[in-house]
């Protein structure tokens, strides 16, 4: 079989690298488990403040945004595919489903959110 | 350089060679075809046909093969859009010189997903889109936006201010930080591109220049929606003490335009609904269309909003020499007599641009957008075109499935999608239902369909009004509504059940109340057989159009949308749309998401059983031992050893054999004369513990019929070829669906016997036992996920609960299941108090203390020899 993920990676280390390293795949595969909007191309995925959320913020590949002008931004840079806006961010559900719409690019959103929501 | 924004005439023979990408010469891609096709019976046929690309498709694109490949099996056009798509990507060949199509077609039918598909095939960065509804079109050549490099200080003070608001804990704070006029006036100024969400405000600054309507509800050109904005954000300015960071002097700046862009860039410009443009403003594309399709060579477009003093072009130059090679233009519109807003396009253009009419939907397009959507792939499309291949290995496909939906996804995949993947065969099966109903629906409710014309419908004309047709047509963008309301959780609600009423069928059954999303996921089908359900009777009953109600009801029981049993004079025992979508944990390959659920089943039994053990459920039984087991269950060499004996298997009592030996085999013995003690006798709790462990349970279920009524217990088997239901039912025949036994199994205290009435429906998998006393949260929570229903004798409500669970094994067709398993009930039990079963319900007869069990069995964990009965 070709090997059908570009991002993936080869790792050596003790047991404590290797979790930490695999920590981040493991909190997109439970974040994974809840269904996501679709806004255009891209996914959005709603999560609470938890051990996932922190990962996935922390994650390099992940690009955290602020205020709308960002999340335009990220858009732009075909670099970025995984996108994470902090509960406290300025930008809300319907922002991010107007930005999400209007560009042809598919990334995966994190939107954080309270968990009494 | 991307080589798609060199000019086509720069291109290289080596630029050409590297942005041909042979599509399907590793993946086979579907395609229509037109040819002779024999039939089974030798007869030949010219007809169009699916079948996989015999040549590749050289696609132009600066994306590597895996890219395209994924980009195009997950994002298919459905079947009658493929001799299309095949035009289009033919068409986006630098050498073609005409860079323009136009699309038409009603609306929802994907034309704009077949710009949009282009777009990304070509290029990482995907095609510009606009929404060409009420637009005034010179603005896709100059536009005016906020100008926000002027006022940078400005910009950042407002989201710095807006950040800390956001942060604020309480209404006081929030107002210390904004003005409480400020916040409305925002709202006000900057219209769609505000918005609120709880305390929070956000703002789309990008979709300022769009976000503002007139009183008629058409969409102001960016100038107005700029020039309020920035009318608005001066007041704020002052309010908040901005000015000096320049809030006074903000302004706004015209800059070129997305055809500009897209032009220098080399991309997809999509002009969506460019129909529904604002009148009058077709003239500006007259030229450019020209230069466009390859008539003129260049093509100058003035700026209209060009004033005195502005720095901005006077015009745009568009030269073919200096054209990036990408670039190409879809327009996109909706067919004259779908609306009144939708205009006819100047015959200057359209002469020149012919529009290419998008085909109707078939069942095998709703099919296909179905399976788009539920998983991220054309499951029937890809199954279809090579139906050949795939049923000879029908695992291999669903893992082909997997491969090609994973095949350079960057976005993270749903688990859900995979989930569904690979049990692919019940998704075919649902989505064709749903399609077929949907296609009926989108034809019923279409005055202008096929059906209508020849007064296939007539009677329900009366129904249709062209508001109506409006506001219910069927399309595709309603499978997206649908299930994404599927995904919202609903509310469980009992309709009234007073004395003597009759029995109202819920539309949701109380099994399936949800907790969460991931137990809605679980449960997809059956909620999105609610959605569809409400949405018939909101539509339709709820508007005093009660024929059409009826019409899709009928529609709906026909595809197994909704069971036809409930539709009057309707039987059928295939499966519903819900069983066949909603996940089964005893039908998924993948033990790893089950072994938790049981761990914590067993562990929690374990517990109360011996209260000394207060270890974590991985100390007590670590889930590697249970999946060991699990296997060991599955594996084929072991199976048949299974099936000779037919033995129960309950969860050892035992801890010290417990990790070698996590279940224990345990008899079932029959007679009074064979009673065990009630410390030997197998709890009731071990037992039910077992229905909801995965395999376990369906080996218990069969063993559970072990002794047979038939011959050996003086009960006749019926004569040849006509075999008693009812004894059928008892015996577990397998030809009758239904399968009903009692069993004595020891309360979970060890003081009483407690006779366990089961009943299993085989073909959708569902069990009702009713025993005695409540069962913990653990176990009902595992009983919901695996279409198992407990009643509790003792529970008050008893009864209500039972018909409830009745329905939910045997169907709505109660009656008839109702007197045969009264009868298979009495073969093991009979009344003691002289009163005629047969005046009786089946419900008063399970749950009564006046039954005594003639033919009784017993479990134990006690395997010593049988006393002859």
């Amino acid at each position: 079989m070709r090997n059908t993920d570009n991002k993936k990676k080869t790792f050596r280390g003790t047991a404590d690298e290797l979790a930490r390293h695999m920590a981040p795949y493991v909190a997109r595969a439970k974040v994974s488990d809840t269904v996501p909007y679709k806004a255009g191309e891209s996914y959005l995925y709603e999560i609470t403040a938890g051990w996932e959320s922190d990962l996935l913020r922390r994650d390099t590949d992940t690009l955290t945004v602020r205020n709308g002008f960002e999340l335009e931004q990220a858009f732009f840079a075909p670099g970025i595919k995984t996108i994470y806006v902090p509960q406290d961010a300025s930008i809300t559900r319907n922002v991010i489903r107007r930005v999400c719409s209007r560009h042809g690019q598919g990334k995966t959103v994190f939107y954080e959110v309270n968990k009494d929501e | 350089m991307s080589i798609l924004k060199k000019p086509a005439k720069a291109l290289t023979a080596e630029d050409y060679r590297k942005l041909a990408k042979p599509l399907g010469s590793r993946v086979p891609y579907p395609m229509m075809g037109v040819g002779y096709v024999t039939d089974d019976k030798g007869k030949r046929t010219l007809t169009r046909f699916l079948g996989t690309l015999d040549k590749p498709l050289n696609v132009t694109s600066e994306r590597d093969l895996d890219d395209i490949e994924g980009t195009l099996i997950r994002n298919m056009p459905t079947p009658e859009m493929l001799p299309l798509f095949y035009e289009v990507m033919s068409a986006m060949d630098p050498r073609n010189e005409r860079r323009a199509m136009f699309l038409k077609g009603a609306p929802g039918a994907g034309k704009t997903f077949l710009g949009e598909l282009s777009g990304k095939t070509i290029s990482p960065e995907g095609a510009i889109k606009v929404d060409c509804t009420d637009m005034n079109l010179n603005e896709l050549f100059f536009e005016t936006v906020l100008d926000f490099n002027a006022n940078a200080n400005f910009y950042d003070a407002l989201n710095s201010k807006i950040e800390k608001y956001n942060a604020a804990k309480t209404q006081e704070d929030r107002d210390h930080i904004f003005n409480p006029m400020s916040i409305d006036i925002l709202e006000d100024c900057l219209g769609d591109a505000f918005s609120r969400e709880g305390h929070k405000i956000g703002i789309d600054w990008a979709g300022v220049k769009d976000a503002h309507k007139d009183e008629d509800g058409k969409k102001l050109d960016t100038k107005e929606s700029i020039e309020r904005a920035i009318d608005g954000l001066k007041k704020v300015s002052t309010k908040e003490g901005l000015d000096k960071l320049g809030g006074n002097s903000l302004g706004m700046a015209t800059q070129e335009g997305v055809a500009w862009k897209a032009y220098k860039e080399g991309r997809v410009l999509i002009l969506d609904e460019v129909n529904r443009a604002k009148r009058g403003t077709f003239g500006v594309l007259h030229g450019w269309m020209q230069f466009i399709i390859n008539e003129i060579d260049d093509c100058r477009v003035r700026n209209p909003l060009k004033e005195k003093g502005d720095s901005s072009k006077t015009h745009l130059h568009f030269k073919r020499d200096e054209m990036a090679s990408g670039h190409f233009v879809f327009m996109t519109g909706n067919l004259e007599d779908d609306s009144d807003e939708v205009l006819e396009i100047p015959e200057a253009l359209s002469s020149r641009i012919v529009p290419q009419h998008i085909p109707k939907a078939t069942v095998q397009g709703w099919q296909h957008r179905i399976c788009q959507i539920l998983t991220g792939i054309p499951i029937s499309t890809l199954y279809n075109a090579q139906s050949d291949v795939w049923d000879k290995n029908p695992e291999e496909f669903g893992k082909k499935l997997v491969e090609w939906r994973m095949l350079r996804e960057e976005r993270v995949v749903p688990q859900h999608q995979l989930a569904m993947l690979r049990r692919w065969q019940d998704v075919m099966q649902a989505t064709e239902n749903l399609a077929e109903f949907l296609d009926s629906t989108a034809k019923a409710v279409d005055p202008d369909s096929d059906w209508q014309k020849i007064g296939k419908l007539s009677q329900l004309l009366d129904d249709i009004s062209d508001s109506f047709k409006r506001e219910a047509s069927i399309d595709f963008r309603k499978i997206t509504f649908f299930i994404n309301k599927a995904f919202m959780d609903k509310p469980s609600v009992r309709p009234p059940q007073g004395p003597g009423a009759p029995d109202i069928e819920p539309l949701i059954d109380p099994m399936d109340v949800t907790e969460s999303p991931e137990d809605i996921r679980r449960k997809m089908g059956t909620h999105m057989t609610y959605v569809i359900l409400d949405w018939i009777i909101s539509n339709t009953y709820e508007r005093k159009k009660d024929d059409l109600g009826n019409q899709l009801m009928q529609f709906a029981a026909e595809c197994g949308i909704v069971d036809p049993h409930l539709i009057e004079g309707m039987a059928s025992n295939r499966r519903t749309f819900a069983e066949l979508l909603d996940e089964n944990p005893f039908e998924n390959k993948d033990l790893e998401g089950r072994l938790m659920l049981v761990q914590d089943l067993m562990c929690n039994y374990l517990r109360r059983e011996y209260p000394e053990i207060s270890n974590d459920n991985d100390d007590i039984l670590p889930t590697s031992v249970l999946k060991r087991t699990m296997e060991d269950m599955l594996r084929e060499d072991v199976a048949p050893e299974f099936d000779a004996e037919r033995n129960v298997l309950v969860f050892s009592r035992d801890p010290e054999i417990l990790e070698s030996e996590p279940l224990t085999e345990v008899a079932m013995v029959e007679g009074q004369a064979n009673k065990p003690s009630l410390d030997t006798m197998v709890s009731q709790y071990s037992l039910l513990a077992t229905l909801a462990a995965p395999k376990l349970r369906e080996h218990n279920l069969v063993s559970l019929w072990k002794q047979t009524l038939a011959d050996h217990n003086g009960i006749s088997k019926g004569v040849e070829g006509l075999k008693d239901t009812s004894l059928m039912i008892a015996d577990n025949d397998e030809d009758a669906d239904l399968a009903m036994t009692t069993v004595t199994v020891a309360s979970d205290d060890r003081t009483k016997e407690v006779p366990l009435h089961v009943i299993w429906n085989k073909h959708t998998d569902r069990v009702v036992v009713v025993g005695e006393g409540e069962i913990d949260s653990s176990l009902k929570r595992a009983f919901n996920d695996s279409r198992t229903y407990y009643v509790d004798r003792n529970d008050a409500e008893a009864v209500k609960v039972l018909r409830s669970g009745l329905r939910f094994v045997a169907g709505a067709d109660t009656k008839e299941a109702s007197r045969d398993l009264k009868g298979a009930f009495m073969m093991r039990n009979s009344l003691t108090n002289g009163d005629d079963w047969c005046d009786k319900r089946v419900s008063d007869l399970l749950l009564s203390r006046d039954v005594v069990n003639h033919k009784p069995q017993y479990l134990t964990e006690s395997i010593a020899e049988q006393k002859p009965l």
